[in-house]
């Protein structure tokens, strides 16, 4: 199996080694323009590395884009124009100001990289509620992931709160609800260490009349490690409380009827790293990618992260 | 089987429920709170501590000391300090960083054989360097941290867990690793020529009666276990983070040939309670 990735960077890196720990055999391309990053590279990892794509010509079996989002667009073209079998892009794909990508490319063999579907916790949500009876859903995203103002683009458009991890939850509501169309009723949005969005507050409706809040905010320093909540309201008055760790189902007097953790799951995969999710997400790319998201629901994260972010232009301080 | 004191209580680690891990680091804000548990810890019967090399766990061996019978078990390194340093300013900052926080003499040897040969085992002395505080009584263990070694095992460099290990040995201390492929690395460790390196080693994995995040399954890591392996055995998450029932995973731990055990609790009613169940 041939694989080609663009951009060695911190997800580049996982990802090559949780495929490569699951399939010795892989044989790797890298594409990395950073000269220093490729010569150590070169020297400690096994691969075949170039500066830019230019001279590969021929199609690889996956494609993974782990590059910054500014440089998605033109290198999925790239994927296509080779002939490419898969791509998977790293979310959030081309970030908010991607939403009306085109492609006469088989779309269905685009792969967004949500790794949060993954967790075992909302893979149980999702084959154990009904979508149809939801009233309600908040969102919220909690870590103290930025310390220092970042450089690049990290302090750019492409970056921020709502792009990095605000899309995570974002995906995931839309993952469990099927709801992909909303209205964004009320924003805020505040710069506290970079220049650009650093907490987002959003209320939003969907096209089918359930509301939505958001929260999501990466530089809350008592965080230590980051943190997703969703609390999903049923139509019968019950409650799904959802993390990493656990899902717990609340009557609607606020009693517990059932609590569901990932210990209870217990689930394995062949190679561990960093998280049970980041390998089956490997696994599901290597074999259908049936629970990944698709290039239309990377597309749906866009177009409602534009809304949020267009909602009130100024941040505030 | 030696029983130490995990950490993941002092650092708000707590994977059954994130809300009671934050609420238990608040519980442990500083060293002296830290030095006094495990000091009482120990007056319980437990046999040493573990404790990760973040801003905490620095300071508290920089300057804290134990008694001379009781094991330090140092991990390294402080994974999210890295992650937050690459999110910030990307991956290359990372190698600016141990050439700063280094001593001049050990960048010139070991930052010159990196030059040349580019082979990041050279630059393990360097991070060991920064990591490991000068006042770690020798002797004691220095572990390398689970995400760095099953990142290494996944891109087919066991050679550079084999380099820490020397490394490590070469400090005067003895040698740690933390990884939740147990039964990967030791394909590896079995392969060996260099056997010397094994003696003294501790191999630290998560093993518990409910297999949770028991890779790639609790069969095949009892196995492992009762395998004979030249190295030592030591198992960590034995109460599946807090899902289990205590009496009931002690009693399956204490019938493994473990040469260790890792548990951690912000009570010490619990580490009394515990050890009654070890003993007994």
């Amino acid at each position: 199996m041939k694989v080609l990735i663009y951009g060695f960077g911190r997800m580049g890196l996982t990802h090559y080694s949780i495929l490569k720990g699951l399939n010795p055999e892989i044989n790797f391309t890298v594409v990395e323009p950073s000269k220093i990053l490729r010569k150590l590279l070169k020297q400690n990892v096994k691969a075949d590395f170039y500066n830019d794509d230019s001279t590969l010509k021929e199609g690889f079996d996956i494609t993974l884009i782990t590059t910054p989002p500014f440089i998605h667009l033109k290198l999925i073209e790239n994927c296509i124009n080779r002939g490419d079998d898969k791509v998977f892009v790293e979310k959030p794909f081309g970030g908010f100001t991607n939403v009306n990508y085109n492609s006469s490319y088989d779309s269905k063999n685009i792969y967004i990289g949500y790794v949060l579907r993954f967790n075992p916790c909302i893979q149980w949500v999702k084959s154990n509620i009904n979508q149809e009876n939801i009233l309600s859903i908040s969102g919220q995203y909690l870590s103290n992931t930025l310390v220092k103002k970042p450089s690049g683009w990290r302090n750019g458009s492409f970056s921020g709160v709502l792009n990095e991890v605000g899309s995570h939850v974002i995906d995931l509501i839309q993952y469990i609800s099927g709801e992909t169309q909303f209205d964004v009723l009320d924003v805020e949005k505040k710069s506290v260490v970079s220049d650009i969005d650093d907490i987002v507050k959003a209320k939003l409706i969907t096209k089918n009349n359930i509301p939505i809040s958001l929260y999501f905010n990466w530089v809350k320093k008592d965080v230590r490690k980051p943190l997703f909540e969703l609390e999903i309201k049923m139509n019968n008055g019950d409650t799904y409380s959802i993390d990493q760790q656990q899902v717990k189902h609340i009557n609607s007097d606020g009693s517990i009827i059932n609590r569901i953790s990932v210990t209870d799951l217990a689930e394995t995969v062949p190679f561990y790293l960093r998280g049970i999710d980041f390998t089956k997400q490997m696994l599901d790319l290597l074999e259908n990618g049936n629970k990944m998201a698709t290039l239309n629901d990377g597309l749906a994260v866009n177009k409602l992260m534009n809304k949020i972010i267009k909602h009130e232009n100024n941040i505030r301080r | 089987m030696k029983i130490i004191l995990g950490d993941n209580q002092f650092f708000g680690v707590n994977h059954f429920d994130l809300k009671k891990g934050e609420k238990t680091k608040n519980k442990f804000d500083d060293t002296s709170k830290i030095e006094e548990f495990i000091k009482k810890s120990h007056k319980i019967g437990l046999d040493g501590f573990m404790i990760n090399s973040n801003d905490l766990g620095y300071k508290l061996i920089a300057n804290s000391s134990f008694e001379k019978n009781k094991e330090i078990h140092y991990s390294i390194p402080y994974p999210h300090k890295y992650a937050n340093m690459i999110n910030e300013t990307g991956m290359l900052s990372l190698g600016i960083h141990v050439i700063k926080n280094t001593s001049i003499i050990k960048n010139i040897f070991a930052g010159f054989k990196f030059l040349f040969t580019r082979n990041l085992k050279h630059i393990i002395p360097l991070i060991l360097d920064i990591e490991v505080p000068k006042s770690l009584e020798k002797g004691s263990y220095v572990y390398l941290q689970n995400i760095i070694t099953d990142l290494l095992i996944g891109i087919g460099r066991e050679d550079l867990i084999l380099a820490f290990i020397n490394s490590v040995i070469e400090m005067g201390y003895k040698p740690g690793i933390i990884t939740l492929n147990p039964v990967i690395l030791n394909k590896h460790l079995v392969n060996t020529d260099k056997t010397y390196l094994l003696k003294d080693l501790i191999v630290c994995f998560n093993i518990n009666k409910e297999g949770f995040n028991v890779f790639p399954n609790l069969q095949n890591v009892e196995e492992l276990i009762k395998s004979n392996t030249q190295y030592k055995l030591m198992g960590m998450s034995i109460f599946a983070s807090g899902a289990g029932n205590i009496p009931s995973s002690i009693d399956y731990i204490k019938e493994l040939p473990l040469d260790y055990v890792v548990f951690g609790t912000s009570k010490l009613s619990n580490v009394e309670s515990n050890m009654r169940l070890f003993k007994n």
